[in-house]
């Protein structure tokens, strides 16, 4: 058994499924490629990275032609060790499960659900679950399955362990021609990076079934809107884009117009007071969940069904609402692109993003992407600052639920966001918080422009254009900053408050800075939090976030509420 | 006697011609088919076929088909018998010797011979000279003859045996020829020590002789005066005295052991950590014990903690050291060391907890704890030790070769004298360096040590008992060096074990175990590990890309495990550390330890959380003192004015003497002011 170590090869499979691959191997590079074909990104801090093989993995795999051999033979040569026995098993099994289960377009009103084998189908027969969803059995093998309950059954084969492949097609949309400009409007020159046109292409699949619905992972900064118009360039179809909110609908918007050869009455706008109808249709997330009452239908709907849409575009897809899962369910037979910078979800639904929106199409380690220059470097840095005695008074005395507030509030803060100012020069940056007081007072004490959620569409289309120019050297802003933001110049970013320790809002808050900076291409990440407080314990959470995902975190204690951070030249700043 | 009580002239009608026949024949003849009815190839005797056809040893039995005639079947019924045991071609231990007898005797014949009182071992050369020396081999006979071949069909019941029929109903010397033929063979076969080809037995005998050679023959193998056998190599078949003279007289001169190749060592003290991990939890009063039960049962809860906190071991010791065992010698030794107090008669709550001296001993920098271990198990029993009592001898009650006793032979010197030689820089092969040294460094060999202080042997057969004796002192001793290995020296990281390609069981002395023997002057416990091969990543997480134990011991204090043997096995979390904290780890412990044992740098987000985590952790001191609640600010006054400066007030009315009784002159005083003292919780004792 000894005899089968190979202290030479990268990876360390695990009994539970997880695989850790060594950075700093030789042969990390290849096995880090075969490895992404099956298996999922857990975490990336450092030196060893961390994968998982999960059913889903698997069928993602085997959908694009693995079997269960190539994925144990690729972890068995990688491998530093014997493959656990239960692991290859379990591959074995999953891959196996694969295909089981075909999905076909009968006729225009009935879907083909075919079954690999007579028990197989009998299980199905017999499923509560499946019961609803499976209109009559036409065969030994067959159902008949209506196209509405397209996305619900599938969703129900993945919880019974069988995934459904989907064959049955999509439905191809009003056309639209459309393309990408070689020159943007702008004047520069225009082209999608390779790894946008790969993300693209293999969202597309060549047009076949095999593809046309996953999500695509990229860094904020990445250009995932690109992205996205790639897609629709291959698709060539009308398209609903769906968004966090009217600032993101206006970036899609003004990169549409610039980067396609879309005309302006092409996009509209299906947001707040405009309702616009067109080819492309920009609509925020907030218009489709509202509705009159609790129990009131939701007014906005009817959109899915107001055009023959050939593409549905969900940004920012870790963010969708339940009630857009629960229509999209009824979208399979629409192309659906997901673009996110994380796939976590604070609510833990990731596996109704894969089942509904589809698999996961691309994914590259934020750490990849900055080697490569495409996003900026970013250097984390946590300032732990002390509250004052009569803070610290206030804050033991507190009711805890109070006590977070109260840390993230610490006025001391100021002084240390001043010498960051001062620190930095005249790089653009940005000031986040989460309680409007807070951000108001620092704006008032530092004389600086403040957008939060009452600010009008205007004055923030003003703001950040001046900010673009550089005509505002800082912002700050409330948490309004945490969903697409588009500030292209913004090279340091300071963190007052953020919500108790929120992974995907640091991922978001991050990702405003990452944009590649000219020069030394560097960014800086700072978070100032109480020492000692409950708000460093939730920072802990946060750290961890970014440490995974591969940057260096460093953390300055200061002792005394009024020191002062240490010189540049200390190698900690 | 089961299957040898058969008519051994058949064997000696076959055995010339299965002299002539070549080994592929007698391979054929013999193992090609399971039974002899079964017909087998007629191509397997090869160029013998004709000589075996002609001599009627087998026959045709179809095209191309050939088996035994039906003369040679029992023939070959005896040879089949003989070649299951190669009593001369491997070492003949006790077990393999144990195994022969259980299918050739019955339990009364060989228990009459084994349990013999007042004779010979069986296994020892005086065995067979003492049959030469018999005046009367039917005498001689009568003490190892069975109540049924004494007695004829009257057996004996429990609690009552028939007395001894004589003459005895059965003899397996019916004659004086028998006798002297027996004697003349078992003479041969002493005198040679090798073995005898059965088929020169006739020429060994005068020709007087020859016609009872077969009842000679079946008498000296009931008796356990010759054992026959099949050489494996040539199945030739051949009788000798028993198979460890033999096997003493033949074995080639011996060798050292050689060098074995073996890459990855681990010497885990891991015997230490166990106590270690039992005493903290004992120390911390969570060290729940089943009242009922007769042994000590931990609390399940508390058990699974110490599943999860043990050190994980190599495959290779983890199937000789199961958790079941290391927790319950952890705890015995703990006991026996005096460490910890079992608290069953004292507390009707069972628990383990730690003493004084069990508190020092955690407290000291793991090399002192380890030096104290070590030396522990070699000092000399107290007075009054009580032979049942496991202490000291630490649960190895067949050789308390570690300590001595008044009657006990000291195996201490020799011990010391052995392991001092694997202090070499490469390693061996442990069977092979048992093997040696209980031959060449056998202090017991000659002269045996004499009767007043010989060790026994409890339990080594069964439910035997068994004497030293020059034929086995080689097994004893390599016994007890074996027994020493796995009890003491790999439990407490003496030696640093592996295992080679074969997966035999290779070590070398490690530094505690060259500071054991006096090697080396100083203890060093925890060595610096280079190849360490673990990685302490930004995410607190702790990665063995290769096993390392000596990190795992190093790193278990003050992180959460979360794995085994390789990959993510330890993670550094702020509970795991205040938990170090409180039992003394400081901050630069922990980063001393992670620096030495990380390949990489240990991340600055880590150190200086770790920093934190510890600068956060205060001690608190409780101290008794008394609330008096004077009523009003008057009377509070005037008790201050009496209690003097050590009596604080608190408030106006409310006041703090700080200590827990109230001197009694004190409490006069007050008693002749009108202010008497009433305790709120109705002890006025108290005060």
């Amino acid at each position: 058994m000894m005899s089968e170590f190979n202290p030479q090869n990268p990876l360390i499979v695990q009994g539970d499924h997880t695989v850790l691959v060594e950075v700093d191997n030789p042969l990390y590079v290849e096995a880090r490629d075969a490895l992404a074909r099956f298996a999922e990104l857990v975490k990336s801090p450092e030196h060893v990275h961390t994968y998982r093989v999960t059913p889903l993995s698997i069928w993602n795999a085997c959908a694009v032609g693995e079997n269960a051999e190539s994925i144990v033979s690729t972890l068995g040569r990688f491998s530093k060790y014997p493959l656990p026995g239960h692991v290859a098993a379990s591959v074995r099994d999953s891959a196996a499960r694969y295909g089981c289960l075909q999905l076909r377009r009968r006729d225009a009103d009935s879907l083909l659900l075919t079954a690999r084998d007579l028990p197989l189908a009998e299980e199905l027969a017999h499923q509560k679950t499946l019961a609803a969803l499976l209109r009559s059995r036409l065969g030994p093998l067959d159902f008949d399955v209506a196209p509405a309950e397209r996305g619900r059954l599938k969703h129900a084969l993945i919880k019974l362990g069988f995934p459904t492949e989907d064959l049955a097609g999509y439905r191809a949309g009003e056309e639209l021609p459309l393309a990408l400009r070689r020159q943007a409007l702008s004047g520069d020159t225009f082209a999608p990076r390779d790894y946008q046109r790969e993300a693209a292409e293999l969202f597309h699949a060549g047009g076949t079934e095999r593809g046309g619905s996953g999500v695509i992972v990229l860094p904020c900064g990445a250009g995932k809107t690109i992205v996205g118009m790639a897609c629709m360039a291959l698709v060539r179809a009308s398209t609903l884009i769906l968004v966090t909110g009217v600032t993101a609908a206006r970036q899609w918007r003004a990169e549409l117009l610039n980067k396609t050869t879309l005309p302006e009455d092409a996009i509209g706008e299906y947001c707040g007071d405009t309702k616009e109808i067109r080819p492309v249709t920009i609509a925020t997330y907030q218009i489709l969940t509202h509705r009159r009452s609790k129990d009131a239908d939701f007014t906005h709907f009817n959109l899915f069904d107001q055009r023959d849409w050939g593409l549905i575009v969900y940004d920012e897809v870790h963010l969708l609402p339940a009630p857009v899962f629960q229509i999209t369910a009824s979208l399979q037979a629409r192309r659906r692109l997901g673009l996110t910078a994380t796939l976590v979800r604070e609510d833990g639904k990731e596996d109704e993003v894969f089942a509904l929106i589809g698999p996961k199409k691309y994914d590259v380690p934020w750490k990849e992407m900055e080697k490569q220059g495409w996003i900026a470097t970013a250097v984390c840095t946590e300032i732990r600052l002390p509250m004052d005695e009569l803070r610290r008074m206030e804050y033991a005395v507190a009711e805890a639920r109070h006590k977070f507030r109260i840390a993230s509030e610490n006025p001391g803060k100021l002084r240390i966001v001043r010498q960051l100012l001062e620190r930095h020069g005249d790089v653009p940056v940005l000031i986040i918080g989460m309680y409007v007081e807070q951000v108001e007072g620092f704006a008032r004490e530092l004389g600086l422009p403040i957008l939060t959620g009452a600010t009008s569409q205007r004055r923030r289309d003003e703001a950040y254009t001046q900010f673009r120019r550089g005509e505002i050297r800082a912002l700050v802003v409330s948490k309004i900053a945490n969903f697409s933001v588009d500030l292209p110049d913004a090279a340091v970013a300071i963190q007052i408050s953020g919500m108790f320790g929120s992974r995907q809002e640091e991922a978001q808050r991050l990702g405003r800075i990452l944009r590649p900076k000219p020069g030394e291409n560097q960014a800086h990440f700072y978070s100032i939090v109480s020492r000692d407080t409950v708000e460093q314990d939730f920072a802990l959470k946060r750290q961890l976030f970014l440490c995974e995902q591969g940057y260096a975190y460093r953390i300055v204690t200061l002792d005394r509420p009024e020191e002062l951070l240490p010189e540049p030249s200390t190698p900690v700043l | 006697m089961k299957f040898f009580d058969t008519d051994w002239s058949v064997v000696f009608r076959w055995l010339p011609v299965w002299d002539k026949l070549s080994f592929a024949a007698r391979q054929h003849y013999l193992l090609a088919a399971p039974s002899h009815a079964q017909s087998v190839s007629a191509d397997g005797y090869g160029a013998d076929l004709s000589a075996g056809l002609a001599s009627g040893l087998v026959e045709m039995v179809g095209s191309g088909r050939v088996k035994p005639t039906a003369a040679s079947v029992p023939f070959r019924a005896v040879m089949a018998q003989l070649a299951k045991f190669p009593l001369f071609d491997q070492k003949p231990t006790a077990k393999f010797l144990e195994d022969y007898t259980r299918k050739h005797f019955t339990r009364e014949e060989s228990d009459r011979i084994q349990f013999a009182w007042n004779q010979p071992a069986w296994d020892s050369l005086a065995w067979p000279k003492a049959f030469l020396k018999s005046a009367d081999a039917k005498v001689w006979e009568r003490n190892f003859l069975t109540p049924f071949e004494m007695n004829g069909n009257t057996r004996p019941n429990w609690g009552w045996t028939p007395q001894p029929v004589v003459p005895p109903k059965k003899t397996w010397f019916p004659d004086a020829e028998t006798v002297e033929a027996a004697k003349c063979l078992v003479g041969q076969a002493v005198e040679t020590s090798r073995t005898i080809p059965l088929l020169s037995l006739p020429a060994l005998l005068p020709e007087r002789l020859r016609p009872v050679l077969e009842t000679a023959l079946k008498a000296c193998l009931r008796y356990f005066l010759l054992y026959p056998a099949l050489r494996p190599e040539t199945l030739e078949a051949v009788i000798g005295v028993c198979p460890t003279l033999v096997y003493l007289a033949s074995r080639p001169a011996a060798v050292p052991p050689a060098w074995a190749i073996c890459d990855r060592l681990a010497s885990p003290a891991f015997r230490m950590e166990d106590m270690i991990r039992v005493l903290m939890e004992a120390a911390a009063g969570d060290c729940r014990l089943n009242r009922t039960g007769y042994d000590r049962q931990f609390f399940k809860s508390v058990e699974d903690r110490f599943r999860e906190d043990f050190v994980a071991l190599p495959d290779w010791l983890v199937s000789r050291y199961d958790f079941a065992s290391r927790l319950h010698i952890a705890g015995a030794w703990l006991i026996d060391l005096k460490f910890v107090q079992d608290t069953f008669q004292s507390r009707p709550k069972r628990l383990l907890l730690a003493t004084p001296k069990g508190r020092k001993w955690l407290t000291q920098p793991p090399a002192d704890r380890l030096h104290e271990l070590l030396f522990a198990m070699t000092r000399d029993q107290p007075e009054g030790f009580d032979e049942d009592d496991e202490s000291l001898s630490f649960g190895l009650e067949e050789c308390q070769f570690a300590v001595k006793a008044p009657g006990d032979f000291d195996h201490r010197p020799w011990l010391e004298s052995v392991w001092r030689q694997a202090a070499h820089p490469e390693v061996v092969g442990l069977n092979a360096f048992l093997d040696y040294h209980a031959r060449v460094s056998n202090p017991l060999v000659n002269p045996v040590v004499p009767e007043p202080f010989r060790p026994h042997l409890a339990y080594r057969y069964g439910s035997s008992r068994s004497v030293l004796r020059e034929e086995n002192v080689e097994e004893y001793c390599r016994a007890i060096l074996e027994q020493y290995f796995w009890a003491r020296l790999v439990p407490l990281g003496c030696v640093e074990t592996g295992v080679d390609a074969k997966g035999e069981v290779c070590f070398q002395l490690s530094p505690a175990g060259r500071y054991l023997f006096g090697l080396n002057p100083e203890l060093a416990y925890g060595r610096p590990t280079a190849e360490a091969g673990l990685v302490v990543q930004p995410n607190f997480e702790i990665v063995f890309l290769a096993p390392n134990l000596n990190a795992e011991i190093d790193l278990a204090p003050f992180a959460e495990r979360c794995g085994k043997n390789v990959g993510t096995l330890f993670r550094l979390t702020r509970r795991q550390i205040i938990s170090a904290a409180a039992r003394g780890i400081k901050a630069a412990d922990v980063l001393g330890a992670l620096a030495k044992h990380s390949q990489k740098p240990v991340p600055e987000n880590v150190a200086e959380e770790i920093r934190t985590w510890f600068a956060g952790c205060r001690t608190l001191t409780l101290r008794r003192s008394m609330l008096i609640d004077a009523g009003d600010r008057e009377v509070a006054l005037r008790v201050r004015r009496l209690l003097g400066a050590e009596c604080r007030a608190l408030s106006e009315t409310l006041l703090e003497w700080p200590k827990a009784q109230l001197d009694p002159k004190l409490r006069k005083k007050l008693a002749e002011l009108g202010l008497f003292l009433e305790s709120k919780t109705g002890k006025d004792t108290e005060l």
